[in-house]
């Protein structure tokens, strides 16, 4: 069964973004990356910004889900940076001990997508 | 001087500052000295005294009575901190004595109950916390200072001893102030460590960790040699941050990184 | 404070009043984070394997520290070598393997009695700095 709620994804330049404002629970979490990848392929993005400004608490599960959409992501030869990590959640994640193996970060959107910009031109 | 009459005895118990009852063998309220907080003494007499509006409304608060007036009951004196609540509802802290009651020959024939109101102590206390709290912070800003010396750029002087705690602190203070100020890089100068422990480079490993995935980078400056031979000991990961010789060449690396180019103004004459 | 935990909601649950608890107490933000995404851990630990428990979260006081004990029992298939389960890498409910392990690493204490077949019970502690 579908949830009800939805994470919705906009488009910015030639990215993709998408702002994660309630909790991520299981069904909810594929239902993201799977949107995520259609959309990734219907609009051609080459980019795509996360943005977990709203997110309190990163446990291991959200860790996985972001690490997995940015493999996705890249399968599909686009770029994810993550934005608007809280300082008190870098300090968990490094003392909890967890590898943000393959996600780039950013300050804030502006400087995502400057990144995003970046790697396009390399 | 003759002795003091009953008549006496009331206007003295009556004028007291703090609220003093009687109460028999069951808890209930035979005499009270003043009827306060808004309620009248009908309201009162007769109940049992945790049942009585000044308590009942709380379940915590009547429980605590309750104890205490059985406690007393069986001959010890308690004292406790226990809300009370003023006739239009508003509660107020109150310290809460119930001693045994005895005659002449030592039987217990009821118990004393006496309440202080201690709204305006717990007042100042709370004033005190707050101050202590203020000075704490403004003690830790002065020794962990994070000042922005560019746009996007901050600095961190360490300087002196650096325990565990105060890096803990420095930590917190630098994040926070990197998501701030929105700054993308931070020049840790540690000039003026001249030495540190595994478990402050531990620190400033993971300050610097936690930096990169707020998407800050750090560099490091000022490295002495005894802090450059910890580091290698303990076989820190250097791809994590750079490092420069001093602030002033940190400044430049970091300006570069962000596209500056620096030059003095006469050399755009010609030769 | 008890809270029942058999489906993923009820972790979100758990970590919130565990954040709350401590914020209460006095516990800085970055306290906060590291209890509630330990909570948020062993909370879990009990969903993925398919049974259900509690998550119970106490004040505690030893002298004049005051902390934040949370007791995270299951009656679930328990955990047959405690000692990989705390190494990073390991897994066996599809998440990043370090849950428990990280768990440990963020609290202060630490302890965990798993029987198979019976279930676990794990017991965190935070204190607070002063």
């Amino acid at each position: 069964m579908k949830s009800e709620e939805k994470i919705p994804i906009l488009r910015i330049e030639d990215a993709l973004l998408a702002s994660i404002q309630i909790p991520l629970h299981d069904k909810l979490a594929l239902e993201f990356q799977h949107d995520l990848m259609v959309s990734i392929e219907k609009t051609r993005a080459k980019g795509l910004i996360i943005d977990i400004s709203a997110i309190d608490v990163v446990d291991s599960f959200i860790t996985r889900i972001l690490v997995e959409i940015a493999g996705m992501a890249s399968l599909m030869g686009v770029k994810t940076v993550i934005v608007g990590l809280r300082p008190e959640i870098s300090i968990t994640l490094v003392e909890f001990g967890v590898q943000f193996d393959g996600i780039e970060t950013a300050l804030n959107l502006e400087k995502g997508l400057e990144k995003l910009r970046v790697w396009k031109s390399k | 001087m003759g002795a003091i009459n009953a008549d006496e005895y009331l206007h003295l118990l009556r004028s007291m500052r703090n609220f003093v009852a009687m109460l028999d063998t069951d808890g209930r309220v035979e005499f009270m000295n003043r009827a306060s907080s808004g309620y009248a003494e009908e309201d009162i007499k007769g109940e049992f005294l945790w049942e009585s509006p000044w308590f009942n409304r709380s379940e915590e608060s009547k429980e605590e009575v309750k104890e205490a007036i059985e406690k007393a009951l069986r001959g010890e004196r308690t004292e406790s901190e226990v809300t009370a609540f003023k006739k239009d509802g508003t509660p107020f802290p109150i310290i809460f004595n119930a001693s045994p009651l005895r005659d002449d020959e030592g039987n217990i024939i009821g118990v004393v109950a006496e309440g202080k109101s201690i709204t305006e102590r717990k007042e100042l206390e709370e004033r005190l916390k707050e101050t202590v709290e203020k000075l704490k912070a403004s003690q830790e800003e002065l020794s962990t200072p994070v000042t922005q010396i560019w746009e996007g750029i901050l600095a961190l002087p360490l300087i002196g001893v650096v325990d565990s705690y105060r890096a803990q602190r420095v930590m917190e203070t630098l994040l926070n102030k990197i998501v701030e100020t929105q700054s993308e890089l931070v020049i840790i100068d540690v000039t003026g460590v001249a030495s540190i422990d595994t478990e402050v480079a531990g620190h400033i490993m993971k300050t610097v960790q936690a930096a990169n995935l707020l998407g800050a980078r750090c560099v490091l400056t000022g490295i002495r040699p005894e802090v450059a031979q910890t580091m290698i000991h303990l076989g820190l990961d250097f791809e994590r941050f750079a490092t420069k010789r001093d602030m002033q060449e940190g400044l430049k690396f970091g300006l570069e990184q962000m596209g500056y180019e620096i030059r003095r103004k006469d050399s755009d004459t010609q030769d | 404070m008890e809270i029942k935990v058999a489906c993923e909601y009820d972790i979100v649950i758990a970590r919130s009043a565990a954040k709350t608890e401590a914020k209460k107490l006095g516990f800085t933000i970055v306290d906060q984070t590291r209890i509630a995404t330990a909570i948020s851990e062993l909370a879990r630990n009990i969903v993925v394997h398919g049974s259900d428990g509690i998550v119970r979260i106490e004040a505690i006081e030893k002298g004049d520290c005051k902390g934040l004990e949370i007791w995270a029992i299951d009656r679930g298939p328990g955990i047959e070598n405690i000692e990989l389960a705390l190494k990073d890498g390991w897994t066996s409910g599809g998440g990043l393997g370090i849950g428990l392990g990280g768990a440990k690493r963020l609290m202060d204490e630490f302890e965990i009695q798993s029987e198979v077949g019976k279930g676990t019970k794990v017991r965190v502690v935070k204190w607070m700095r002063n």
